[in-house]
């Protein structure tokens, strides 16, 4: 072993640091290019387009639990008991008769 | 120098190497994830900007829609069920009307007095009373004290009686089916009260 070989391994090394720098370029190139890609998807008129509509979709999907619970809630105020009913009817028969009114 | 000198110097020149290569590695990795970041952020801040305000008016209109579609089928639901309560009154006030009850003897007595008091007057001479033929005969023997000539008319109403001045200058609406009438806005409230209390407020 000798100087020479010293200066051999310490050029690989050189050359195996200049490897990672020429990967982290690569790195940093992908990142640009994904964070183009992106921005270029949402700069996109269809891509907004599409959001709204699959957004639409949700809504609609909500829009149909909501009516589903009203639906739900006006059906339990139909089937109110006969006796309530009866009370009321009562009520009115009392009221119109009684000129309390 | 030794060969272990140089081995060891070898050793060292690698060290740094891999130390400086993870560095810049690690440096770029951090770089590119900045960037990612930053395009979200970017892209985050576009999507508010635009697509947004589309999103809140599309939420206004489905959702606005959906509410307002349901609260009107909770009231027609409350309708519905009040005016079975009203028409399950006029069954009662027809029986109450037909069986001549005390209350609705009673009824017939203050009908007419408001309203012979409402009709009656200097300049009338006369009035008609239009009721129930089965309620004729009873209003015949109410009248006989009245101080106004007293006609009497039979008219298909359930009940009550109607009273104009034979001029038709006044006329007093006594019967059921116009007190139901005239009371329904208050009645329809306190049925209301009655009937959904504690049930749920749309």
């Amino acid at each position: 072993m000798s100087i020479a070989s010293l200066l051999l391994e310490e050029k690989k090394a050189m050359m195996y640091v200049e490897e990672a720098r020429r990967r982290a370029q690569e790195i940093i190139q992908r990142a640009r290019v994904e964070a183009e890609k992106m921005m270029r998807e949402t700069a996109d008129e269809e891509a907004a387009r599409r959001e709204l509509w699959e957004y639409a979709e949700r809504l609609k999907e909500e829009a149909e639990r909501i009516m589903s619970e009203y639906r739900a809630r006006a059906e339990k105020i139909k089937a109110i008991p006969d006796e309530l009913i009866e009370k009321a009817a009562n009520l009115i028969a009392k009221e119109v008769l009684s000129y309390e009114l | 120098m030794s060969s272990d000198q140089i081995e060891a110097l070898k050793e060292e020149i690698w060290r740094r190497a891999r130390e400086r290569a993870d560095q810049i590695l690690r440096e770029a990795e951090a770089e590119a994830s900045r960037i990612i970041e930053e395009a979200r952020r970017r892209i985050e801040e576009m999507t508010r900007s635009r697509i947004e305000p589309e999103k809140l008016l599309l939420r206004r209109r489905i959702i606005g829609r959906a509410i307002s579609e349901g609260r009107r089928m909770i009231i027609m639901a409350k309708n519905e069920v009040v005016e079975r309560a009203f028409e399950k009154a006029i069954e009662k006030l027809r029986k109450e009307a037909e069986s001549k009850s005390e209350a609705y003897v009673n009824f017939l007595r203050k009908s007419l007095e408001r309203a012979l008091e409402y009709v009656s007057g200097p300049d009338i001479d006369e009035v008609v009373i239009y009721a129930n033929e089965s309620d004729l005969s009873i209003i015949a023997g109410m009248i006989k004290d009245a101080q106004v000539n007293v006609r009497l008319e039979k008219s298909p109403i359930i009940g009550g009686m109607n009273v104009l001045s034979v001029d038709g200058r006044k006329s007093y609406y006594g019967s059921i089916e116009s007190r139901l009438e005239a009371l329904k806005p208050i009645l329809r409230e306190r049925v209301a009260n009655l009937l959904f209390r504690g049930v749920e407020v749309a």
